[in-house]
């Protein structure tokens, strides 16, 4: 038998690539460097943020703005010279990173953020036989698994709950959950108040024409009155008017809102003196810098972020946060603010006050400035000390992986499966350390699903109304968001209906930009229609399969039920709109339903939780170490839920 | 802050428990991979301060293995490197160092230690440690010990005593009360005829007042008692159906699946009647940390209120209008301040007693308090000196014979740590640590299964640790593996927080790190 390499001489013959240089990523690259690994190449596309720098150790707040990727390769050379590491600041779906690309890889280890990026290199690494490493934490818990091609599941084989979303009028007209009352703010009163485009259209405009002037302001008013009528409209009037309809209260479950008093009763001194608090707000004239950038909780002195304002605090705060909204876009020239972002502390007062207000109305559990904030910019908790665990863990995970793929011979490939032989690989789950819990839960990998619509060879069927849905809602909608697709090509069975590449003509590009504007039925050809078999395929994944299209006319469709207005069945994507994960649903929520931090992610939650979970989630595990004394029971079965 | 350095960490423990990590004085002993990286996370974490002591300087194999040096540090103070890598991490972080041995510093001057809040032992012999452990012990101060070897880590904590207000627990069920229900919720109960509601105000009724009027039905039938056994409650819930008028109103559902809400008062969890006789035990005093007053005015409103503990003042989603669950929810408020208060006035006695300040606890501390005493928790760690003899003992001769083949149970790698801890207190150093690293290594292995021998016939135990086992760890040996130390600073400093911010539950046991099998262990 020949000698076993070591894992220092496995690790300096082996290359890898790391994708995302966050939270996980900084510590994942120090633990490549110090256990031997001298070939590495990092992809990350984000900048650095100041509240990266309570975990993502080989950034400084001098580095605030720059490159993740080059900040955290300089960071590591000054300690370790002689490291080879090569860093690219751009995006993982970017056309230079291709099955080629990663074919020239041993192993890919993931920390990355979102679910678009993460299932893109999933199949990369299915195309290119490249095993994978996957990870994502969140707050005390996370998880690593590994993705070996033909052994073990790739990471799309069990589906993965998307955010659920919400029904548009259930946000406009009855909300009932604080989330409901946050996203209603920033996605949909903000971008109608502030966006640049005056003649935006919005889901708020489904109204008498006579109300489209309402989020309009006037020639001459002042920002204080505009954002006093907004107040009065959508706290007052339109509540009103919506319990005029009595239609929509007859069931008597639904519980009515409320309107608030009139700005004025709830707030004496009035909408100039609340607006501006302490400090003045436009200046006389003579516009210091000072005005600009303090925040309306600052002039009103309301220092506490946890607490709950008061109606009139709050009524305080979206007036004065809205007035000084208005006024710096005036002095930047009226380019507006088309999308809520979290790391604006006006736009995040406003979402917070507004919210809160709306709170009031509907009698709904009132939050924070800082839990509102967390809602709207869908924040993940993260700190430093899980994050190091899960980095440790990919590492030994990833020795694992290049062993067996040298035992499979030097040409590379994976390694042929030894029949009966145990399989080396693990999953390893990140939990709370409770009474009757271990830290750290290893798992047998499940195996590839055949029915899996990535590695197996599953159909997908989409269920829509022809006459409605447009081929660029398709595109968009479902492949790109809901199957993660990057260049999608969409063939009928007579005709080519839309292909992306660089080296289209003039009259393809008109024809495909002009299917995208048709409905299904109207697409040439004779259109799509009941029992269409699309075949969709995108070669930057070297992923393809057959879309199945299913007529179901707009008058059988619940908004409640399916706000998408489509529903998309497959064994492996049909739980993405299966009332079954209720339960992540709700997770995902209580976080803000979108992860936008690098430490997201995949992960297993406690025992207690798991039994909950067993019937819902379905990914049942057998957990292979039977020996210590922790036996209080939850043995076995896990749920995975994606914090995402 | 929102929004800054510490904006997503705040999101676990909050603004309260990033203060207490803020007032932390951190003391680190030995400055290997294992201790810097568990030193490194709380420095991020934001810690006031971290004093590393150390005697050795930065050999070139220390770069191997220890982020915290780089080339140019080789030849200077270990300890003043390694403070000035981890102070560039946080500015807000005040840093210092010692270039002295740890086991000295045990050993002649032990008030040293009396500065800190943590102190970090990493790669000690047991002897320093168990004399480490009485002098913190005395102070009441965190210490955890660590150690990393070969594939293997062990983690230990060491405190006297620990207690735990919020241990997020994960579950979210309501008390409502509804065994004794108050005035205020009876008032509101009784405006309710049912009889004369349409169809629609009758599916409107919240569920707590459908039961407790079948309560008040069922007194009156049953001699003004509660339905106590299961064939008494499976009746109460006929009854309640029987009130019903169609089979679809969902308050009645709701009503149903809550009966045991009215049979019994929601019984008090284990840790905190662990923490109440705990407190049956102790005699406040100027002392007593504040805690044990807070309890005790939890305690007193348990024993008036016949095992009711003070309501939260939250009531769950349920079927009913607006106006109705509004109604509710100020009831629930109004009554849980009402609680509140009672509970102050018993901690203000409690506080009188003991000859302390009558307000040294505010109103809104005991609010809060209240919120979070149904999971309260109280642990308590056993001296080291005992874990090496008597349990130690005790355990291996309670774990069944056998297994000593793989896959390795716990019995195999504790006896594995023991003749590592034994091999360290015999020959001052780790096995496979032997300067003439190609003969000593055969020594050692010798030596440590000589040791692991006669442990397994101390205890009468058959078989023999697998000579893989033995040979893995000598060649392990003092070298601590980066991703074994990263791992294992990171749990320790995980643990760390939960201690330093008193959430969560922290390791009550020796945890064993298997980076090979990705598992953690603990006896
Ligand atoms: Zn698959």
């Amino acid at each position: 038998m020949a000698p076993e390499m070591s894992d220092v001489e496995l690790a300096k013959s082996s290359k890898v690539l790391m994708v995302g240089a966050g939270g996980i990523g900084c510590e994942l690259l120090k633990t490549l460097v110090l256990s031997g690994f001298e070939d590495i190449e990092m992809i990350d596309l984000d900048t650095i943020d100041v509240s990266n720098l309570n975990r993502q150790f080989l950034f400084r707040k001098r580095h605030v703005g720059m490159s993740k990727a080059k900040v955290a390769r300089e960071t590591v050379l000054k300690f370790r010279p002689d490291a080879r590491i090569v860093a690219h600041h751009g995006n993982v779906k970017d056309s230079s990173f291709d099955v080629d690309f990663v074919r020239t890889f041993d192993v890919v280890l993931n920390g990355l953020d979102n679910l678009e990026a993460r299932k893109h290199v999933n199949r990369l690494c299915l195309a290119a036989e490249v095993p994978l490493i996957e990870s994502g934490t969140t707050g005390y818990l996370g998880q690593v698994t590994a993705h070996v091609r033909g052994r073990t599941a790739c990471f799309e084989c069990n589906p993965k709950p998307v955010p659920k979303s919400h029904p548009i009028c259930t946000l406009r007209d009855t909300p009932d959950k604080p989330i409901h009352c946050v996203v209603y703010a920033a996605d949909l009163l903000f971008p109608r108040l502030f966006s640049a485009d005056p003649n935006a259209k919005s889901d708020l405009d489904e109204e008498d024409a006579v109300e489209l002037s309402a989020f309009t302001r006037s020639p001459g008013e002042s920002p204080e009155s505009f954002a006093v009528r907004v107040y009065d409209y959508v706290f007052r009037t339109k509540i009103e008017r919506l319990l005029a309809k009595e239609e929509m209260w007859a069931d008597e479950k639904r519980k009515k809102p409320t309107p608030l008093p009139a700005f004025t009763e709830l707030v004496p001194e009035g909408p100039t003196a609340a607006a501006h608090g302490t400090d003045g707000l436009n200046g006389d004239g003579n516009n210091s810098n000072n005005t600009m950038t303090s925040t309306a909780c600052k002039a009103l002195g309301l220092r506490d972020a946890h607490a709950a304002w008061t109606d009139a605090d709050a009524a305080r705060v979206f007036v004065s946060s809205f007035a000084r909204i208005v006024a710096r876009d005036e002095s930047d020239g009226n380019h507006g603010t088309d999308k809520f972002d979290k790391d604006d502390a006006l736009a995040v007062e406003f979402v917070a006050a507004t919210a809160a207000l709306r709170s009031a109305n509907y009698g709904i559990e009132r939050k924070s400035l800082f839990d509102a904030k967390g809602m709207a910019g869908n924040i993940v908790h993260a700190v430093a000390t899980t994050n190091a665990i899960v980095g440790g863990l990919i590492v030994i995970e990833a020795l694992k992986v290049l062993r067996q793929r040298k035992a499979g011979g030097d040409a590379g490939g994976v390694a042929t499966p030894v029949p009966c032989a145990p399989c080396p690989y693990r999953y390893t789950f990140v939990k709370q350390h409770k009474s009757n819990s271990r830290l750290l839960e290893p798992m047998e990998p499940d195996p590839p699903n055949k029915s899996c619509v990535v590695c197996g060879a599953a159909r997908v069927e989409l269920v829509c109304d022809v006459e409605s849905m447009t081929l660029g809602r398709l595109i968009d909608e479902v492949l790109k968001k809901k199957l993660g697709m990057n260049a999608p090509e969409v063939n009928a069975p007579e005709t080519i209906l839309y292909e992306q590449d660089d080296g289209l003509d003039d009259d393809e590009i008109e024809q495909y930009a002009k299917n995208c504007k048709s409905t299904l039925a109207n697409l040439p050809a004779g259109g799509v229609r009941h029992n269409t078999a699309l075949r969709v395929s995108d070669f930057t994944q070297k992923f393809e399969f057959d879309l199945i299209v299913t007529h179901r006319p707009g008058d059988e469709w619940d908004d409640e039920e399916d706000p998408d207005g489509y529903v998309l069945r497959g064994d492996s994507v049909s739980a993405e709109s299966n009332e079954n994960n209720a339960a992540n649903g709700e997770n995902n929520e209580e976080n803000g339903a979108v992860a936008e931090d690098v430490d997201d992610c995949l992960i297993v939650d406690d025992e207690d939780e798991i039994k909950a979970a067993t019937a819902t989630a379905g990914t049942k595990r057998k957990r292979d170490d039977d020996d210590d004394d922790n036996d209080g029971g939850g043995r076995g079965d896990a749920k995975e839920i994606r914090i995402e | 802050m929102v929004g800054g350095r510490y904006d997503r960490q705040i999101r676990i423990w909050g603004e309260h428990g990033q203060k207490k990590l803020e007032e932390s004085k951190v003391c680190l002993l030995n400055c290997g991979p294992t201790g810097c990286e568990t030193v490194k996370n709380l420095v991020l974490g934001g810690i006031a301060s971290f004093t590393l002591v150390d005697k050795d300087t930065v050999k070139p194999r220390d770069l191997g293995n220890n982020f915290m040096l780089s080339t140019t540090d080789v030849g200077e103070s270990r300890a003043k490197a390694v403070a000035a890598h981890l102070k560039e991490l946080n500015a807000a972080v005040v840093g210092s160092f010692i270039d002295e041995d740890p086991e000295d510093i045990v050993t002649d001057n032990p008030d040293f230690f009396h500065d800190f809040t943590i102190v970090i032992a990493t790669q000690m012999p047991m002897r320093t440690l168990m004399a480490l452990d009485s002098v913190c012990r005395k102070q009441n101060i965190i210490m955890i010990v660590m150690r990393s070897f070969g594939f293997i880590g062990t983690l230990r904590l060491c405190i006297r005593e620990h207690v735990i207000t919020d241990t997020n627990p994960g579950d979210n069920i309501h008390d409502l009360g509804l065994t004794q229900p108050w005035p205020e919720l009876c008032n509101f109960v009784s405006q309710f005829e049912l009889d004369t509601l349409d169809g629609v105000a009758f599916k409107g009724v919240p569920f707590i007042v459908l039961l407790l009027q079948a309560c008040d039905k069922w007194r009156a039938e049953h001699d003004s008692k509660l339905p106590s056994n299961t064939r008494e409650q499976a009746a109460f819930k006929h009854m309640l159906s029987a009130m019903r008028r169609t089979h679809d109103e969902e308050n009645f559902q709701e009503a149903l699946n809550a009966v045991r809400h009215v049979c019994k008062p929601k019984s008090l969890s284990p840790t905190l009647v662990k923490v109440l006789e705990e407190l049956a035990s102790k005699n406040l005093c100027q002392s007593t940390p504040i805690f044990w007053f807070k309890i005790s005015g939890i305690s007193a409103f348990l024993a008036k209120s016949g095992g009711m503990m003070p309501l939260v003042g939250s009531i769950p989603d349920m079927t009913c209008t607006t106006d109705c669950y509004v109604t509710l929810q100020r009831i629930y408020q109004e009554k849980a301040a009402s609680d509140a208060k009672v509970v102050e006035h018993y901690v203000q006695e409690a506080l009188v007693r003991a000859g302390r300040q009558r307000d040294e606890i505010t109103a809104d501390e005991v609010r809060t308090f209240c919120r979070y005493a149904s999971n309260a928790a109280f642990l308590r760690w056993r001296p080291l000196a005992l874990d090496s003899s008597l349990v130690r003992e005790d355990k291996i001769k309670s774990t069944s014979q056998g297994a000593w083949d793989y896959p390795l149970s716990t019995l195999t790698y504790l006896v594995l740590v023991c003749a590592s801890d034994a091999f360290f207190d015999r020959y001052g150093r780790l096995p496979g640590t032997a300067i003439d690293a190609v003969r000593g290594s055969k020594d050692d292995f010798i030596k440590l299964k000589t040791i692991a021998d006669e442990i397994l016939g101390d205890h009468n135990l058959n078989g023999h640790l697998l000579d893989n086992l033995i040979c893995e760890t000598v060649r392990g040996g003092g070298g601590e593996l980066h991703a074994v130390a990263s791992v294992l600073g990171a749990i320790g400093s995980q643990e760390i927080i939960k201690l330093v911010t008193k959430q969560f539950v922290p390791c009550e046991k020796t945890l064993i790190y298997n980076c090979v099998e990705c598992t953690t262990m603990t006896c």
